[in-house]
């Protein structure tokens, strides 16, 4: 989940909550314990104060074992311990139900509840995305790119009244990436005219986009509009160095003129570095450009693996 | 160098054997107090390590009800209360049979919850294939230590078969961890198992031993207690170490007291050394006197030697007690294993504290005890020193003096002990003075036993019994020491032992009139004196319906730590015939009885003495429904633990606390014979995999009597170490009074005395001497027995102890002092015997 918020006073925040979880084997364990498992749950919960030019991100791991974590369809529910997403009222939106997201930590705090504006999208085909060449490099995968968001951000002590626009990938697979890739960088953009915009770029080895990179636009009533890779025109426009020393994108220019699409992407904040157990940058953006020969801007998410 | 400390090197390079003696003497006292002292904190710290390897970075931890923790109050705090700085944590121990028993801490964790507590374990935790897979997916995996992995002799993937709470179970081999200098210690006994396989495996059904807290501030911990059901009680980590300190307390105060009694042995043999290496050379100080030395030089050059032989010989102490402490340890932890908690001590630990203590001993004690010799030989009369009657008749003159000074040192010693205090150390200060008194009546004693045994001497052996009872005498300045510290030597055995069949004796007739019942039935338990394992409650009914059972009784042992301490509480459901297994020391019987029957408790002797309770007094208790008074109707006698008993009846347990299952059965037959009968019935019983062991009377009799001995085979190996301490030392004086007289012995064999009556001569002497020191030692190893049985064990224990004399120890005592003496005078008398009278009489 990956979203835009901003307050009455129009301060801005942004958030990214996702929670992984983990089969380590195919067979169920056969311990009689309450505590016997064989799934890990991981989430990673990020908060983007874009006013303060401040990012809180943290890491959970957990079992599935004594109800630490765990996923539910009845009365849906996914949680690892008190950080949850959970169904709040009887009542859907192109069926999805109202959703409770709920996490913090130390220094951040959101609760938000989501409702869908747009039917469910099916990534690829048919919700079957193939990202590499080989065998079980693919994933299910839909999102629902326009929720509906209000609720609470507290920072530091500090409460905001947020509302916005969330967006919501739901994925499942193998694996992700064949020998030969080395990362991905993927874009949720939501424009301002209630478009929204996704492109992956799966990188190969030696830098260069693979084939398997694609996307899609989201028109406002929802009809769909497939991007393949040779439409895409992608290019770096700044970088940023980690503390670490690694070199990250900081700044894109898209275009897609077949869909007379000309999009200047950059960082709200350019330190969006999650330094958890996989280190990856995944940020708020702010985006400026020209779709069909008129001014556009908007918001999104960017998420940069394998750098 | 100058020419004096030359000449006393010199001297000391001539006396090969004297020097030699000397330095054995002082390496042998140092030896005993080191390697004591190292086995005493080498195991505590062992079993610490342990301690602090398990508890990690937790600042605290939770302790639940007798059952432990639900597995859902540790996610209500989790998730309800969003706590992040805790780890469930189950704990158990489990023997692998086919590797000599040896232990093994089983901990069961949480990975996910564990990163900010257990270093060693984080590279474990952070990679989600291999090892932590398998640990996590299969049931009953483990990882271990590499190098425990290469002991054990397994590879990964193997299994293990193991005994945990008396049942058999398979262990999976699914990784190891590379021992590092800082998980070393931690890893050496650890088998860590995921929680899930922890549970399964201790069968704690929902419920986790403990958990770890790390707490920041006090507003945290406020918190956390005002989440914690009643019963539950949040404490730090350290307290966990210090109970079990604290239960070692009277142990290690009484392998000290051991050590002190060898150190003074010790101290008096090093006195006896540097007195003779002095006053040997009254003659030769005084020729330097003479020649211009001054007195201060002289001194100075007696407390070089000191340091010397002081240092010389606590090397060679510390050398040897590192020998000595491997030995030991192993003794001293099997009795810790018996008796308190699973330990297993590999590493030798030594404290800056045991080094100093050593050093002092070997060279202070030496110094300080080379200080009075030093003074007399620099303060004589350069002639008067060269007249070897003078010291002689010197001493003779201050005899009457020495009684009386002996007579109030030996009142003093007493007033000390009889002071009413729980404090040990002050009864070993008592212990001191009583010993001096000893040494200082020996010549008053020497003299008396001459006066009666000269006449018998002349009588049976003519003039050279006569010569030799009275060159004792003669010789008194000299053979006084030799005696006095054979004399104690002698007396610390005879007092050890009396001490250890008196408590041994005292323990059976107590085993014998408690033991009523005929078999006796336990989960097989990793202490020996306690069962920490837990039979299910379904056996019960089981051996009830089996025909030749009459009756039966049954207990639960649970520990209850409260307040930093650690109780055992022992909830019996006794049958009536076994009343009389108890006897009171406080309380009427009846009265007792009635009242406990009621709900009030009984504490066994050490508890009450130790927590200064008496009938009447309350106590309270940490229940699982929080605390709770309980009312004390009678104290009994117990020998089965140092730690002090708290016995309540089971159906006013079940009240109060949740824990399941009994700690042990025991069972009366209708008719005797039929015992092995119920015995092969009962272990044929159907028990879902639970092992029983079960024992007849007499075999529960004999083997709480073998843990008894084993208990006390550690003061039996001090005792014998300290006679081969008291041997060395009575040697080294008895020879070099024997070498010095070697003009005395040359003018006898110049008029005409055969080497063979010369031999003779000597042998009584030495013969007569150690039969004095028997005599002294008799009494004194007596009167240490009674301090021991009646105010250190009781001090340290609470212990009421019958005293038992034996005539047995009496007289081995009497012969260790006569062969001690013999043997000492086997090799100076060959010797002076084969010696040619012009040799002897040459002068240097």
């Amino acid at each position: 989940m990956k979203k835009y918020l901003k307050t009455s006073d129009n301060k801005k925040f942004g958030y990214q909550f996702t929670i992984f979880r983990t089969s380590l084997s195919s067979d169920k364990n056969s311990g009689t314990s309450e505590w016997s498992s064989n799934q890990i749950y991981m989430a990673h919960f990020t908060v983007t104060d874009i006013s303060n030019d401040k990012f809180y991100f943290d890491e959970r791991f957990s079992r599935d074992g004594n109800e630490l974590a765990g996923a539910q369809v009845n009365s849906f529910k996914v949680w690892l311990e008190d950080w949850e997403i959970i169904e709040t009222q009887n009542r859907t939106a192109f069926d999805l139900p109202v959703i409770n997201v709920r996490a913090k930590t130390d220094k951040a705090e959101i609760n938000f509840i989501l409702e869908s504006l747009k039917p469910v999208v099916l990534q690829g085909e048919k919700g079957l995305s193939q990202k590499g060449s080989q065998r079980g490099n693919a994933s299910y995968y839909y999102s629902y790119t326009n929720l509906k968001t209000d609720g609470k951000i507290i920072i530091e002590g500090k409460e905001f009244k947020v509302s916005g626009n969330s967006w919501m990938d739901r994925e499942w697979s193998t694996s992700a990436l064949s020998e030969d890739q080395k990362g991905w960088d993927w874009f949720a953009l939501q424009l301002d005219d209630t478009t929204e915009l996704m492109y992956y770029q799966m990188r190969r080895n030696d830098g260069s986009p693979d084939d398997f990179s694609k996307g899609i636009i989201v028109n406002k009533d929802g009809s769909l509009e497939q991007i393949k890779k040779d439409e895409v025109n992608l290019i770096i426009t700044d970088n940023w160095n980690s503390p670490a020393g690694v070199k990250y994108p900081a700044g894109w220019n898209l275009r897609i003129p077949s869909k007379n699409i000309d999009l200047k992407i950059n960082p709200a904040v350019s330190d969006q570095l999650l330094d958890v157990s996989i280190k990856y940058w995944e940020g708020s953006v702010n985006i400026e450009g020209i779709r069909n020969g008129l001014n556009i801007s908007g918001r999104g998410y960017v998420e940069m693996t394998g750098y | 160098m100058n020419s004096l400390t030359k000449s006393s090197l010199r001297y000391l390079f001539k006396h090969p054997w004297q020097f030699g003696l000397s330095v054995l003497g002082i390496a042998m006292g140092v030896a005993i107090v080191v390697s004591i002292d190292i086995a005493n904190f080498s195991s505590s710290r062992a079993f610490n390590l342990s301690l602090d390897a398990v508890a990690g970075k937790a600042t605290h931890q939770i302790i639940g009800n007798s059952d432990g923790i639900p597995d859902s109050f540790y996610r209500s705090l989790r998730i309800d209360n969003g706590i992040k700085n805790i780890a469930p944590v189950i704990e158990s121990y489990v023997s692998i049979p086919d590797s000599g028993r040896r232990v093994f801490k089983l901990l069961g964790v949480d990975l996910f919850a564990e990163r900010p507590f257990r270093d060693y374990l984080s590279e474990t935790g952070s990679s989600i294939d291999g090892v932590f897979k398998d640990l996590f997916t299969k049931p009953n995996s483990i990882i271990l230590s590499e190098d425990n992995l290469k002991k054990l002799n397994r590879t990964i993937g193997d299994s293990i078969l193991v005994q945990i709470n008396g049942k058999e179970k398979f262990l999976v081999i699914s990784g190891f961890i590379k021992e590092d200098e800082n998980n070393r210690s931690a890893l050496e006994n650890l088998f860590i198992t995921d929680i899930a396989s922890a549970q399964q495996l201790t069968e704690k059904k929902d419920h986790i031993d403990y958990i770890d807290v790390i707490i920041k501030n006090e507003s945290e911990e406020k918190m956390l207690v005002d989440l914690l059901p009643d019963g539950f009680v949040l404490q730090q980590s350290g307290l966990r170490s210090q109970t079990a300190e604290q239960m070692l307390d009277a142990f290690n105060i009484n392998l000290t007291s051991l050590s002190l009694l060898a150190l003074i042995v010790g101290l008096f043999l090093i006195y006896n050394t540097m007195t003779f290496s002095v006053i040997q050379r009254r003659v030769l100080i005084g020729t330097l006197r003479s020649i211009g030395v001054t007195s201060g030089e002289i001194s100075g050059l007696i407390l070089k030697e000191a340091l010397i032989i002081g240092i010389l010989g606590t090397i060679a102490g510390f050398a040897a007690a590192y020998f000595i402490s491997k030995f030991l340890l192993t003794i001293v932890s099997q009795t810790i294993n018996d008796l308190y908690y699973v330990v297993s001590v590999r590493e030798i630990y030594i404290s800056p504290a045991i080094i100093i203590k050593g050093i002092a001993l070997g060279v202070i004690a030496t110094l300080l005890s080379a200080l009075k010799p030093a003074k007399e030989a620099s303060g004589v009369h350069p002639r008067s020193a060269m007249i070897r009657s003078e010291q002689e008749s010197s001493l003779l003159k201050k005899i009457p003096r020495m009684t009386f000074a002996g007579m109030l040192f030996i009142i003093a010693g007493a007033v000390t002990l009889i002071i009413p205090s729980k404090n040990v150390w002050l009864s070993y200060f008592g212990i001191l003075p009583v010993i001096i008194g000893f040494a200082l009546l020996t010549p008053v004693v020497i003299i008396l036993v001459e006066k009666i045994f000269s006449p018998l001497y002349k009588k049976l052996f003519g003039i050279t019994g006569k010569m030799s009872s009275r060159s004792i005498l003669q010789n008194i300045s000299r053979t006084y020491i030799s005696i006095a510290a054979l004399a104690l030597a002698v007396a610390a055995t005879v007092g050890v032992g009396t001490m250890v069949s008196s408590f041994r004796s005292t323990v059976i007739d107590w085993l014998e009139t408690r033991l009523n019942a005929d078999v006796f039935i336990s989960a097989p338990s990793l202490i020996s004196r306690r069962n920490d394992a837990v039979l299910n409650e379904d056996i019960l009914d089981k051996i009830k319906a089996i025909d030749e059972v009459r009756d039966f009784n049954f207990y639960r042992e649970v520990e209850l730590l409260q307040e930093g301490k650690r109780y055992h509480l022992l909830a019996s459901g006794l049958s009536k015939r076994s009343y009389s297994g108890f006897k009171f020391k406080e309380g009427d019987p009846d009265e007792a009885w009635k009242r406990f029957e009621d709900g009030e408790i009984f504490l066994s002797e050490p508890f009450a003495y130790r927590y200064d309770l008496n009938v009447g007094s309350m106590l309270t208790l940490k229940t699982d429904n929080g605390m709770r008074d309980f009312k004390v109707a009678g104290i009994y006698y117990d020998y089965a633990s140092d730690q002090g008993l708290i016995t309540i009846q089971y159906e006013h347990f079940k009240k109060f606390w949740n824990a399941k299952g009994f700690s042990g059965i025991s069972v009366f037959v209708k008719d005797e014979n039929s015992i092995g009968t119920v015995k092969d019935k009962i272990q044929s019983l159907e028990t879902g995999g639970q092992q029983l062991i079960v024992r007849t009377y007499k075999f529960l009799r004999d083997s709480s009597v073998e843990i008894f001995d084993r208990t006390f085979l550690i003061a039996k190996v001090l005792q014998i170490l300290s006679v081969i301490v008291a041997f060395i030392g009575i040697l080294s004086s008895l020879m070099s009074l024997q070498l010095e007289r070697k003009r005395e012995l040359g003018i006898l064999r110049a008029n005409g005395l055969l080497p063979s009556q010369l031999f003779l001569m000597v042998n009584l002497q030495t013969l007569l001497m150690g039969f004095t020191a028997g005599l002294i030692a008799l009494p004194l190893g007596n009167i240490l027995a009674a301090i021991l049985i009646y105010i250190i064990n009781k001090r340290s224990f609470g212990w009421t102890m019958q005293f038992d004399i034996l005539p047995g120890i009496l007289a081995e005592a009497m012969i260790l002092a006569l062969v001690a003496a013999v043997l000492a005078g086997i090799y100076p008398g060959y010797k002076m015997s084969r010696t040619s009278p012009v040799n002897a009489l040459r002068e240097e």
